[in-house]
């Protein structure tokens, strides 16, 4: 299992063209992964959809959880973890 | 890959859907909206839908997905000459449908699973349940 968390730090948090490019990634490796919003007390973790991940209510400043169990847990959770800090950097 | 038909009253309404499903997977998926009367006031036209069917199918079929049950009648209609083409007319919310659908479209998915995304697109809450609510 590997797992790392990101601070999203767009003001408009994590919104739908941000999601829709993320969700798009998850789905080149086979691990299952999963995500939470470690800074909304409702949050549970999730499989990773697109409706899970606009369901974060990620805003600025929260951290979000990737985590991904499988064979390519490593690959999967570095560039999910690269790719949404860029995807939600400040402009 | 599955072509999306985005049909409302308005042509406006309809592009801007279109613009916003296209935004999010980068242009990737081929969209056509169709909206308003001939003569370009609110209201839906056979003609244009019969139109845009033609410019949109591939060989994966058509999600359509459309603002009110009248919309979803008039493609039913046009669809009645078109035995031939494969074509869903989706349920879902027209903007949360036509964002869901696109998505799942670009990563190659078929036909029933863009239809199965749109449908996603009923359960999305916007307002987190754990955000406070302010009466005025």
């Amino acid at each position: 299992m590997e797992e790392r968390v990101v601070r999203i730090r767009h003001p408009f948090g994590l919104h739908a063209r941000p999601a829709a490019d993320f969700y798009r990634k998850t789905r080149e490796f086979r691990s299952r992964i999963t995500v939470r919003n470690m800074s909304r007390r409702s949050s549970v973790e999730l499989p990773v959809s697109l409706l899970n991940l606009l369901q974060l209510g990620a805003a600025q400043g929260h951290q979000v959880l990737i985590r991904a169990e499988g064979d390519d847990e490593r690959e999967a959770v570095a560039a999910l973890a690269a790719l949404l800090d860029q995807l939600t950097a400040e402009e | 890959m599955v072509g999306i038909l985005i049909v409302a009253h308005s042509e406006r309404l309809a592009r801007g859907v279109k613009e916003f499903a296209e935004q999010a997977t980068h242009g990737q998926v081929p969209i056509v909206a169709v909206g308003g009367a001939v003569d370009g006031s609110l209201g839906i036209s056979t003609e244009a839908i019969r139109d845009g069917l033609r410019r949109v199918a591939g060989n994966d079929g058509v999600l359509v997905l459309v603002d009110f049950t009248s919309a979803a009648l008039s493609v039913e209609a046009v669809l009645e000459d078109e035995p031939a083409m494969r074509v869903v007319i989706s349920n879902a919310p027209l903007v949360e449908g036509a964002y869901f659908a696109a998505v799942e479209a670009s990563v190659g998915a078929t036909l029933e699973e863009t239809a199965a995304a749109a449908l996603r697109g009923r359960d999305l809450v916007k307002v987190p349940s754990d955000r406070p609510v302010r009466y005025q």
